[in-house]
């Protein structure tokens, strides 16, 4: 009978700790994973979804006193405390499988360039590893949850050859566009952009078990037939090679050892019941908020006193409006596609990166209610409904941010269900981004133009933080600016590891799952050979 | 038609206006008939003010519950509504909306909650609203034969690819 309760035990059941479980797991490594939440089924999530009165992102999740999601309930509501300038929730959830229950799957490499922001551009940081370091593990990544994609695209967005570099095909065919992406593809090329294909994880043809997806367009917050890959069915590949999952099980405390090791972690149930439970190694992967809140109550793999800062997303703005001719929006799931064209070049000395990213949803519920405030009724109404829903266009323009110490979590001193501190989150968006502004709005104008719009909708001005955390225990070389080193180890404890996107040095302008899991991969690689 | 265990109050007390002959929209809707006297007269309102003759009974009785619960004046103003539309001889929604009665604001404001509750699909917003229904919400239907209701498939894999699939 060993020592300790698993070789290693990984904080958190999402889908980059179970990425991380899955690889230990398949090497022979026992495996514990410590879920706050709870496992729920997909019928089930789906059917509160439908019941759901108000369609919110988290609302219709499992909401639960003492394991709080970041927003959409009577406790997660009150869960979040925002202090700064700017209000966000990074709208994650607590539960076996994670956050991307509620995603659209996009899984995009970064580039080489993203890795150097400073040494080329003079900005932000250069993370210690390099593209082509890996580069591997993205492609791994990719294999194992199954991504649909077109290598052939340049994805630096500057219609030249394939980039970046591939050692290996996507493993799915890339998905057919819908008349409306075609649409908007149009468009955005008629301006001299090159709108390409987003990769993404729904399953154009069956995979792994997984449906091809059939159009649902509900992908993001919930994809009812699991054509898209979430974060449970990597829960799923890890227990079937042996590791287990303890739901319903909050870590709370990490408790240091000799050397300057970890000795255990403390975990509380539902009801307050306590336990301990120990390891070899200790793998943090509870999304960028709760990780660094674990580390900050735990008062560990702090010398540095960056956890918790360095807070990043990419504050987009949001285009809406009524094209003069039919588009029809709803068709397929509900993102497609993707203007790369900004994404890297000589303009991130002065301003972020952006990129623009076609939004495919059904829109009559937003249209309805529109037309019944304007006072809309009888056959007006109907006829209203459905010329404005076939015209709809959105997109979203993102940009990046860059690391700054006073954008963090800390630790409020309001208390959750079970007596532990809720996150209290100092959010704000700093000038390189805002500068991307006057470029975004100019292009909001040329699209305008190119569907000959009879009417914009929403605020194309205000701001939003999406629900990307990124960077709150940052990887670098020096460990006086930095909580993790480039296997994802903390500087401070060598037998505790990181696998969150709270590790990057730099944002970029796309979702930052797929480099998430290359990391969870690969740092769990290493780790399995410590071990 | 009864239901065990729900509070099946006394709603529109007039039975003359059904039995009178009323016909808010030609006839009384078919589904209509199945719904007991108490609630006909909502029955009749809803589908006057939406324009079908095909709501469900079960809906019409979700929508009038959760209107009634979320309004306690709510059976008044309905009682109110329907007088002013037999009162003006108002034939159809759209002449509704056209007459003197639709400029009145409280009116108004009573159809448009019950049109809302059938359209949108629920009554009321943020932590007091109650859904009426998702997928027969109205709002989805002048798209139907195109779009789908976001979890209710209309076809197989990548039927998007084509313009429709009414081919």
């Amino acid at each position: 009978m060993s020592e300790f309760d698993a070789d290693v035990i990984i904080v958190g059941a999402g889908i980059l700790g179970a990425l991380a479980a899955y690889r230990l797991a398949a090497k022979g490594k026992s495996v514990m994973i410590l879920e706050a939440g709870p496992r729920v089924s997909r019928w089930r999530v789906l059917e509160a979804f439908r019941n759901a009165p108000v369609k919110g992102f988290s609302n219709f999740y499992p909401e639960i006193p003492g394991v709080p999601k970041s927003s959409g309930g009577r406790y997660s509501d009150q869960y979040l405390e925002n202090v700064g300038p700017m209000k966000w929730d990074p709208g994650y959830l607590r539960l076996v499988g994670g956050t991307t229950w509620h995603w659209s799957s996009a899984f995009w490499r970064l580039l080489p360039n993203d890795f150097k922001l400073k040494t080329l551009y003079g900005v932000g940081r250069d993370w210690p590893i390099s593209y082509d370091e890996l580069e591997p593990w993205y492609t791994l990544a990719e294999q194992i949850t199954g991504c649909s994609g077109n290598a052939a695209d340049d994805q630096s967005g500057h219609a030249g050859q394939s980039f970046p570099p591939r050692s290996a095909p996507y493993p799915l065919p890339p998905e057919q566009w819908s008349r409306y992406t075609k649409a908007v593809a149009t468009g955005f090329d008629g301006l001299g952009y090159h709108f390409i294909d987003e990769p993404h994880l729904r399953a154009t043809q069956t995979y792994g078990g997984r449906p091809a997806c059939a159009g649902n367009n509900n992908c993001s917050p919930l994809c009812p037939i699991g054509a898209m890959f979430s974060g449970d069915m990597a829960v799923a590949l890890a227990e079937e090679v042996g590791a287990r999952v303890l739901p319903q099980t909050v870590a709370w405390k990490l408790e240091l050892g000799p050397g300057r090791r970890i000795a255990g972690v403390h975990t509380m149930a539902h009801d307050g019941t306590k336990a301990r439970r120990t390891a070899r190694a200790y793998i943090l992967a509870a999304h960028a908020i709760e990780t660094p809140k674990l580390l900050l109550m735990s008062g560990v793999a702090n010398s540095s006193d960056m956890v918790g800062r360095n807070l990043m997303t990419h504050p987009s703005l949001i285009y809406e409006a009524l094209a003069r001719d039919e588009m029809w929006p709803g068709r397929g799931p509900v993102q497609q596609g993707s203007v790369n064209d900004l994404r890297d070049g000589q303009h991130r000395r002065f301003h972020s990166a952006i990129r623009y990213s076609s939004n495919n949803r059904v829109p009559n519920p937003m249209i309805a209610e529109r037309l019944i405030r304007q006072g809309i009724i009888g056959s007006e109404l109907d006829k209203r409904i459905r010329h404005d829903s076939a015209r709809y266009i959105n997109f979203i323009a993102g940009t990046e941010s860059l690391p700054d110490p006073t954008r963090r979590i800390t630790l409020s001193n309001r208390r959750d269900g079970l007596g532990l501190p809720t996150p209290r989150i100092h959010m704000d968006m700093d000038d390189y981004a805002r500068a991307s502004g006057n470029r975004i709005a100019s292009d909001f104008s040329r699209i305008d133009r190119a569907f000959a719009i009879s009417e914009a909708l929403g605020d194309r001005t205000a701001w939003r933080l999406p629900a990307h955390p990124m960077g709150s225990t940052i990887m670098g070389e020096d460990p006086a600016v930095s909580v993790v080193d480039r296997d994802c180890r903390t500087h401070d404890h060598s037998n505790l590891f990181i696998t969150s996107t709270s590790v990057f040095p730099s944002a970029a302008v796309v979702n930052p799952t797929l480099t998430g899991a290359a990391l969870a991969l690969r740092t769990a690689e290493l780790v399995s050979r410590e071990t | 038609m009864t239901r065990e265990g729900i509070d099946r109050r006394r709603f529109l007390t007039q039975p003359a206006l059904v039995a009178g002959g009323l016909a808010l929209c030609g006839a009384l809707p078919v589904a209509v008939s199945a719904i007991s006297g108490r609630d006909a007269g909502f029955a009749s309102l809803a589908a006057f003010l939406t324009g079908r003759t095909d709501l469900e009974p079960g809906l019409v009785t979700r929508a009038g519950d959760a209107l009634r619960k979320a309004d306690p004046r709510f059976e008044s103003e309905c009682e109110a509504l329907l007088g002013g539309i037999r009162q003006a001889n108002i034939t159809s929604v759209d002449e509704l909306k056209e007459s003197a009665l639709g400029a009145d604001a409280r009116t108004m404001a009573t159809a448009t909650s019950i049109i809302a509750a059938f359209y949108l699909g629920r009554v009321g917003d943020g932590d007091r609203a109650e859904l009426v229904s998702y997928e027969l919400a109205l709002m989805f239907r002048p798209t139907a034969d195109v779009t789908v209701v976001p979890t209710y498939a209309r076809a197989g894999p990548g039927y998007w690819e084509e313009d429709d699939e009414r081919r």
